[in-house]
């Protein structure tokens, strides 16, 4: 049994490695720098000083700890999405299709290995941040930080895992992706404050990923202590885990679909 | 009889694709109707049948990728739809072309993951795969990224993939299409081997001389449905309108082809070369005897051989779709 159990594993990982190294576009030196490594930070500071020089000081940091959360959300959906993608553009899906392999296995080995991706952005978009505006570390909680950090991430896993899906579905990719990294950036409040939202936008907000997370992700910025906003992590990681659950129907739901028309080797959008 | 569970049985299969015009009218295609067919353990079956016959639908069918619209297809007496599951353990499936391998992983990390995708535990499966690598001849190659796989080695890897869990049922969908001679001859001398080892082969093609080569069983299909079935011999005799007889001369005659092709019952000839002799060869009407008018027109000197023969499955083929 327990064989058999490390053997499940092993295999998940095989799965998680082999997704991400098979269809991850940017799992190259010359990709992974300049998008995972530079961009993050080079927006952050783009953000901080349209902050400083269009509104205040405050706005600007304000815009700089919303973008350097924002950009964990940004990585995983842009990263994960092409993980479904070019699973359908290299018309490697019937292969899989035609495996007896665990469908929800496959699914969330998709997104298993970009979970280090969020860590990684969040301090490449700190450091330039710290780099640009001499941010002042002496209030922060980094150890609170670093935990809605890892809340953060997993939240976006499943939040791009849904997004995946519907790019499987829809055999699109940059559109989707810019659609939905865009509604994230507008209403969770890394740009625009949640309560300065229309009402209506406002119950679209607590639907989505990083808008709870960021609550606490700020907090621990100001030194605020774990527990403190553990409720509002607590939220993220279940708005995060409803759409990893919803993704999996869809994604289900396409090979079902599929089966039924015909439509998976068909050409892409 | 040995009343053994068939490898492979159709049983009235039909498929249908529904599409909507601009306007929304309502388009149905047929793709596959009242296929009815039984594979027994052990064999190489051949579907043979022009572009758009249903041949990829079929396969598709049985390896449940593809749900069918009538009738019931069951793989070793397991339902293609209901018992999917138990299907996907018993089947290989080796595509053609460029489909279904990743480029950007090597070709043993394909065999990887698809080995994980098979439940297969990753001690056993390192071993097997390198040991898969090894049977398609790709032992030296497995380290090196698919990408930079020729079409040939891509199609060694589809093999291996498809081989991976020494499945008992192997569906190869055009397996040589757009591979090289020698690639492709290797591909197919590894065909007998697998019925050796106890698997059921279902084999797509257009290649005409590898079903003839391969194949104990031929199914013809056109337009979506069965119009031959039998071993290659059965069908080139049964079916094929045309005998061929070749005539060897030792001395060479100008205009000798047109003479010989106003015999009676002579549909067409032709002249070519062997070495220092010319052969002519004769398509006739099955069941002309054209021996006796041949040594009439060309007299008893010079002719070296006479020979009428079978007719090859591409002939048969032909006349059957013509």
């Amino acid at each position: 049994m327990i064989a058999n159990a490390a053997g499940s594993v092993g295999n998940l990982f095989i799965q998680a490695l082999f997704t991400y190294k098979g269809l991850f576009g940017w799992w190259t030196p010359s990709a992974y720098l300049p998008q995972v490594l530079i961009r993050p930070a080079l927006m952050v500071i783009l953000f901080g000083l349209i902050g400083r020089y269009a509104i205040n000081e405050e706005a600007s940091r304000e815009l700089v700890v919303g973008r350097v959360a924002y950009s964990i959300v940004w990585i995983h959906i842009v990263s994960i999405v092409q993980c479904f993608y070019y699973e359908r553009a290299g018309r490697t899906a019937s292969v899989v299709y035609s495996t007896p392999c665990n469908r929800f296995v496959n699914y969330i080995a998709r997104g298993l290995l970009h979970f280090p991706n969020g860590p990684v952005v969040t301090i490449s978009a700190f450091l330039g941040a710290w780099v640009a505006f001499q941010i002042d570390l002496e209030a922060i909680n980094f150890g609170a930080v670093a935990v809605a950090v890892l809340v953060l991430s997993l939240s976006s896993i499943g939040f791009s895992l849904f997004a995946g899906s519907i790019a499987f579905a829809i055999r699109n990719y940059q559109t989707l992706y810019f659609t939905m990294a865009g509604i994230v950036l507008v209403l969770t409040g890394s740009v625009i404050p949640v309560d300065e939202l229309p009402e209506v936008a406002q119950v679209f907000s607590a639907a989505l990923p990083l808008t709870h997370g960021l609550e606490a992700f700020r907090a621990y910025f100001d030194g605020e202590g774990l527990g403190a906003y553990a409720d509002k992590l607590a939220l993220e990681l279940l708005v995060g885990a409803a759409y990893l659950l919803v993704g999996y129907g869809l994604f289900k739901a396409v090979e079902l679909s599929t089966r039924r028309s015909g439509g998976l080797d068909r050409a892409l959008a | 009889m040995t009343g053994e569970t068939p490898a492979v049985e159709c049983i009235g299969l039909g498929r249908t694709y529904t599409h909507r015009s601009l306007t929304g009218a309502k388009q149905v295609t047929v793709a596959l109707q009242d296929l009815s067919l039984t594979i027994p353990k052990g064999v190489v079956f051949g579907l043979l049948g022009p572009n758009g016959a249903g041949k990829t639908t079929t396969v598709k069918i049985l390896s449940t990728l593809l749900t069918p619209t009538s009738g019931t297809a069951l793989v070793e007496g397991y339902d293609v739809v209901k018992d999917d599951g138990r299907v996907r353990e018993r089947i290989g499936l080796v595509l053609g072309g460029e489909r279904g391998l990743y480029g950007r992983l090597t070709g043993y990390e394909n065999l990887r993951y698809f080995a994980a995708l098979n439940h297969i535990k990753p001690g056993h499966a390192k071993q097997r795969a390198m040991e898969m690598l090894d049977v398609v001849g790709l032992g030296e190659r497995g380290n090196t990224l698919v990408e930079e796989y020729s079409r040939g080695m891509r199609q060694r890897l589809h093999l291996a993939r498809g081989l991976l869990t020494e499945p008992s049922v192997v569906f190869m969908d055009e397996p040589t299409i757009g591979v090289d001679p020698v690639g492709a001859q290797d591909l197919r001398d590894m065909v007998p081997q697998l019925v050796a080892r106890g698997m059921t082969v279902l084999l797509t093609t257009h290649y005409m001389f590898e079903a003839d080569q391969l194949c104990d069983t031929i199914a013809i299909i056109d337009q979506g449905a069965l119009v031959a079935l039998g071993s290659p011999s059965e069908i080139k005799n049964r079916f094929s309108r045309t005998s061929v007889t070749e005539i060897t001369i030792s001395v060479p005659k100008l205009g000798l082809a047109d003479e010989l092709s106003r015999l009676e019952g002579v549909q067409r000839a032709t002249s070519g070369t062997e070495g220092l002799f010319q052969r002519i060869t004769l398509y006739t009407r099955i069941g002309v005897d054209l021996e006796a008018s041949v040594r009439e027109v060309i007299g008893t000197e010079g002719i070296e051989n006479v020979v009428t023969r079978e007719p090859t499955l591409e002939e048969a083929y032909v006349s059957i779709l013509r």
